[in-house]
This record gives C-alpha cells, sequence and structure tokens, in this order.
C-alpha cells in the first residue's frame, strides 16, 4: 500500500518512548547550536510523530536559527494543521510574523493560540499569550 | 550508547515550557517544551525511529507521482469529469464542510508545506503524515541552500517575492502547480473506477477542494491561482459549474509550474539521500561521543 494512503495508527508504547528520547536527543543537539544534526532528528521525530506538535516546533526553530524564518513559518503551520489543536504552533507563528512584520497576520495567529487555550481553560497559557502581545507595541 | 549524563540544562531552548508559563516569562524564550525525560539510549530510539520512518518512506510516492506525469494530458481530462461529479456530489449535503475546513487551515497556514504534500500525495492529503512528509521535505531541501535561494527555485524572483510576500506567494504558485499535477496523478489513477468508488471520487474531493482553499489563501498575491480561487469562492453558488469549468481550463501558467513541480521533486529526492547521509554521520557522532571515555576509561 502506497505510505500516503497507510491509515494513521496510533503509535505503540515503545514508539512513544523512542519519540520521547529522540525529542529529548534533538533538544540536546539544539542546546549545543548543532542546528542541522538536532534538525535532522526532528525531521525523524516529525515523520514518524507527526501529531506531537514538539516536532514542529523544533524543527521550525533550527530553521529560525539558521536565519530561515520563511521555513519555520511554514513548518509552524504545518504543525498547526497535523498537531491540531495546538496553540503552541499558532504562538510560534505569531512571533514569527511578527519578525517578519506580518502584523495582521501574527495577529490572527495569536487569536487562534488564544481561541484555542480559552477552549481548554489554560489561563495560564492565556496569561503567557497577553504577554507576548503587550511586549510587542 | 551516549552517556546520558552528558545532557545538561539548555537554558535558551528549554527555559519556557510549553505547558504554561513558570514565573516571569520574557518574550524572547522558546516556546520548545523540555523533554520529559533523559533517553537511556538515545541511539536505541534513533534506530527505532529510523526504522519506523523507513517503513514509511517517501521514495515510491514520489515514483508514483513521477509515473504518473506521464499521464498529465488524459489526467486532465479525468479531472474535469470528476469535478464534474464532484460538484454533484457537493450539493447532496454537507458532507465536505468538515473537509473544507481542514483544507481552508492547510492554505491559510501551510502553503508550502500543503503544496508539497499535495506534490507527493497521490491521497491521503491532508492527514499528519502527508503533512509531515512534505514538512521535512521542505526542511531538509532548504537546508541545502539559502532560504532565498530556496525559494527562487521554488519559482519566485526578488521582485514578485517582496512584492506578494513570499511565504503565501510561493506557496500559491507552488500549490497551484502541484495541484495540478498531483490532482491529475489522482485522476489518472482513479479513471478506471472513479464513477463507481465514492470513497475514491472523496479522495479527489478533498484534493480539489485542498488546492482551491490553498489558492484561495493567496488569491491577492498569485494571479494564477484566480481562477481556482474563484471556482472557490463559488462553490455553494448557482455558478459553480462555469468556475469549475473555467479552473480547469486555466493551466495556469503550465510549463513554469511543470519545471516548479519537477523541482520539488528533485529536491526532495536529493534532500532523502542528503537526509540518510546525515543520519549516518550524527549515528557515528554519538556513537564516538560514547565510546570515547570508555576507551579512555578502560586504558586507565
Amino acid at each position: 500500500m502506497h505510505m500516503l494512503t497507510t491509515p494513521y495508527q496510533s503509535l505503540h508504547t515503545d514508539d512513544a518512548a523512542a519519540v520521547e528520547a529522540v525529542y529529548a536527543l534533538g533538544h540536546w543537539l539544539l542546546g549545543q547550536d548543532r542546528h542541522e544534526d538536532a534538525a535532522t532528528v526532528f525531521r525523524l521525530m516529525m515523520r514518524t510523530a507527526p501529531t506531537d506538535e514538539r516536532g514542529w516546533l523544533a524543527l521550525g526553530t533550527c530553521h529560525e536559527k539558521r536565519g530561515q524564518p520563511l521555513i519555520a513559518l511554514e513548518l509552524y503551520g504545518g504543525g498547526a494543521v497535523a498537531a491540531e489543536p495546538s496553540a503552541l504552533c499558532h504562538l510560534a507563528r505569531f512571533r514569527t510574523l511578527w519578525d517578519l512584520d506580518r502584523i495582521d497576520e501574527a495577529d490572527e495567529a495569536l487569536d487562534a493560540a488564544r481561541e484555542i487555550a480559552t477552549q481548554n481553560d489554560d489561563e495560564e497559557f492565556l496569561a503567557r499569550i497577553d504577554m507576548e502581545r503587550s511586549v510587542r507595541p | 550508547m551516549i552517556a546520558v549524563g552528558n545532557y545538561s540544562p539548555v537554558s535558551t531552548v528549554g527555559a519556557a515550557t510549553g505547558q504554561g508559563p513558570s514565573g516571569a516569562i520574557a518574550s524572547d524564550l522558546s516556546l520548545l517544551p523540555p523533554p520529559q525525560e533523559m533517553p537511556a539510549d538515545p541511539l536505541m530510539a534513533l534506530f527505532a525511529l529510523q526504522s519506523k520512518s523507513q517503513l514509511l518512506d517517501v521514495q515510491s510516492g514520489i515514483k508514483d507521482v513521477q509515473t504518473n506525469r506521464k499521464l498529465r494530458e488524459k489526467a486532465w481530462k479525468d479531472m474535469k469529469a470528476a469535478l464534474a461529479k464532484a460538484r454533484r456530489a457537493r450539493k447532496k449535503g454537507g458532507r465536505w464542510k468538515t473537509v473544507a475546513k481542514l483544507c481552508s487551515k492547510l492554505g491559510k497556514y501551510g502553503s508550502v508545506v500543503a503544496a508539497i504534500a499535495i506534490a507527493v500525495g497521490t491521497g491521503g492529503v491532508g492527514t499528519p503524515f502527508a503533512l509531515a512528509i512534505a514538512g521535512a521535505a521542505l526542511s531538509s531541501a532548504s537546508l541545502l541552500q539559502s532560504e532565498t535561494q530556496f525559494l527562487q527555485r521554488m519559482g519566485m524572483d526578488d521582485a514578485t517575492a517582496a512584492k506578494f510576500e513570499l511565504g503565501l506567494g510561493v506557496g500559491g504558485a507552488v500549490c497551484t502547480g502541484g495541484a495540478g499535477m498531483a490532482a491529475s496523478a489522482s485522476a489518472a489513477q482513479q479513471a478506471s473506477d472513479a464513477a463507481a468508488a465514492t470513497d475514491k471520487m472523496d479522495k479527489l474531493v478533498r484534493t480539489t477542494q485542498t488546492v482551491q482553499r490553498a489558492a484561495t489563501a493567496t488569491a491577492g498575491a498569485a494571479t494564477a491561482a484566480g481562477g481556482i480561487a474563484s471556482f472557490q469562492a463559488s462553490q455553494y453558488d448557482a455558478d459553480a459549474t462555469d468556475h469549475e469549468t473555467d479552473a480547469l481550463r486555466q493551466r495556469i501558467e503550465d510549463q513554469r509550474l511543470q519545471r516548479m513541480f519537477s523541482e520539488i521533486l528533485e529536491q526532495i529526492e536529493e534532500a532523502q539521500e542528503s537526509e540518510q547521509r546525515t543520519m549516518a554521520s550524527l549515528r557515528g557522532a554519538i556513537d564516538t561521543r560514547d565510546t570515547t571515555p570508555l576507551t579512555i576509561a578502560r586504558r586507565v
């Protein structure tokens, strides 16, 4: 069967543990400024666990650190859909769009993040969203 | 195995968590959640996931699309017929709303990712896996060159990019091209039994609507997407038939888009090979980090 038509199946427990381990590895590589190595690890994570928002976020971060905000933006956008609902991906989009001076789109992204946080009654995250916006006049 | 004790707090990466703020949070902190646990054996985990990933490899998908590219002319005709059926099906009820909602998000948030997903995915467009493959392809291909070079190779010159906002503009152009090809491929595959197989029709419609939604997102930026965008806008309108036909007739900047699509395929293939090399190198690096202290210890 073509892989793209293969029904998505939840990761087994072992796989989930492997995802955690690989995420930790990529996180560590990113912390060592080994962005390309980290990106390789996060790509692997993303392909095997596409509904995990951390893979999208982390890979986007790698590209931002390489000075590729537009690529990062696409990845955050992909994560917002694949890992839906992902307030973090929307928040990441907000930051990147704001830095690109695409203010209207940035505000839309923030609204999307706020909506998810509101639905989840996540007051901490809502506070964070407000803070993110307030520090950007 | 890597010595797990080598892990240290990553102040710039893990200072803020996605679970919510803890104390004062500066806006420049990373959004990345910290790892839940330190892996006992990250190399084994790497192997495990790589093995899984290989099972999901995109290579077969690429070959399928390349083969289908040769059927393009025939596929356009098939797609036209399929779209007409899709239109009739859509009139029967609101079952497309969920699909349309997803497609809208694809177009809005992930222009290039969605486009490549369409390009590589002859089926299952919009699934997390298809998106992930597209995102990974985008990521690895763009790492091989500068962002600007990459986007230009996707068909956008400097002036156009500046005018149209790179992300969406490129997304629209790529999407339109990829859409044509992917939808064609889908139609070609389904040509023999499209009339009878409802599920296949669903896929085709889903693909088509993804294209339309993505095109809508770029309507202001990419004139090439105008025909399809207007089709989307009027999908529930009495004039839908005319717009659908128009959309199909507009084989927008066909040669350029075809080149662009080929470029995407080449880059994905390149990226796959590069990623395999990098992964091997990374495994070596991890292994070295682990064995070196052991070797030294044994000498002592």
